[in-house]
């Protein structure tokens, strides 16, 4: 079974009807999905799409459609934590009808020795792959995704820019698969079909 | 459950979910809630349009319930919780954090 690790770029425009690729980042999720692949996501890719929505929307950079801007506003009431909290909490449902798990498990967060220091298990390996030479944000959720037992492995992104440097290094050494959606895959597609 | 509508149930359009259904109550909003989500039970399947309850009242449920609550009656109306009135591009949003 594919195991697909969705990273928060592609999260974010999977949950944004105006992103640039949303189309074509809700169609790889079915497509996963459609082939018995599991859509997994980490706590640290979460932590991130939320921490930019409601930054965005604390700060009026976003600006959410009027029927949900009034809900916004409702919460809002409350606060700026009860209003991030409430956010927060909205984002689940969606995600889950988009089919990705958020999953964590308590075994990456164990202490183990790294030289004189203690670091948790999934920042001890993060640290073991510094030699892929890409951002600690990536370093992250490939350590994720690493550290689970499943035999096939892919990172589904939209972070085209980044992982298009590592893509064949992590194929080659790692054996994970990277798949960037892009605008040029449909592009691509349209091309293809004439 | 009883409401006092503080107005009539208004059609209107939105240019990214598109027509829907919006109701102002004056109770509280866990009535509120329960209203809303036995209308997306009872109603929205043959209206086949989103449908927005506002309360008036006090929010006497937790930040957390709320958003989940709230998020899964978008998701049954198939309107996501991000739904902005503007593009935006991911990456360039998630580098502006790094």
């Amino acid at each position: 079974m594919v195991v697909c690790y969705v990273d928060s770029s592609i999260l974010i425009s999977a949950l944004t009807p105006t992103e640039s690729r949303h189309k074509e980042s809700v169609k790889a999720l079915e497509d996963v999905r459609r082939g018995g692949g599991i859509l997994i996501t980490s706590t640290y890719a979460f932590v991130e799409v939320v921490n930019v929505v409601c930054r965005r929307i604390m700060s009026g950079k976003w600006s959410l459609t009027e029927p949900l801007n009034r809900l916004a506003a409702t919460m809002g009431r409350l606060g700026y934590k009860a209003l991030c909290e409430a956010l927060t909490s909205m984002l689940l449902p969606t995600l889950e009808q988009l089919g990705v798990k958020v999953i964590e498990n308590q075994d990456f967060y164990v202490l183990e020795k790294l030289n004189e220091a203690y670091a948790a298990k999934i920042f001890r390996e993060a640290v073991k792959l510094t030699w892929i030479n890409c951002r600690t944000k990536d370093l992250l959720h490939i350590a994720s995704l690493m550290m689970r037992k499943h035999d096939a492995k892919r990172i589904l992104t939209i972070d085209e820019e980044d992982f298009s440097k590592v893509k064949n290094t992590l194929r080659e050494n790692l054996n994970i698969e990277v798949e960037i959606i892009s605008h040029k895959m449909r592009n691509n597609l349209r091309l293809q079909s004439f | 459950m009883q409401f006092i509508y503080s107005m009539l149930p208004i059609a209107k359009t939105d240019p990214n979910i598109g027509v829907y259904i919006e109701l102002h109550v004056t109770g509280c909003a866990s009535e509120a809630l329960k209203f809303w989500e036995r209308l997306i039970e009872e109603v929205y399947p043959k209206l086949k349009l989103p449908i927005f309850v506002y309360w008036s009242g006090e929010v006497d449920v937790n930040p957390v319930e709320l958003g989940l609550r709230v998020g899964r009656l978008l998701a049954k109306m198939g309107v996501s919780p991000l739904t902005l009135k503007h593009p935006i591009d991911a990456v360039e949003e998630l580098r502006r954090e790094w």
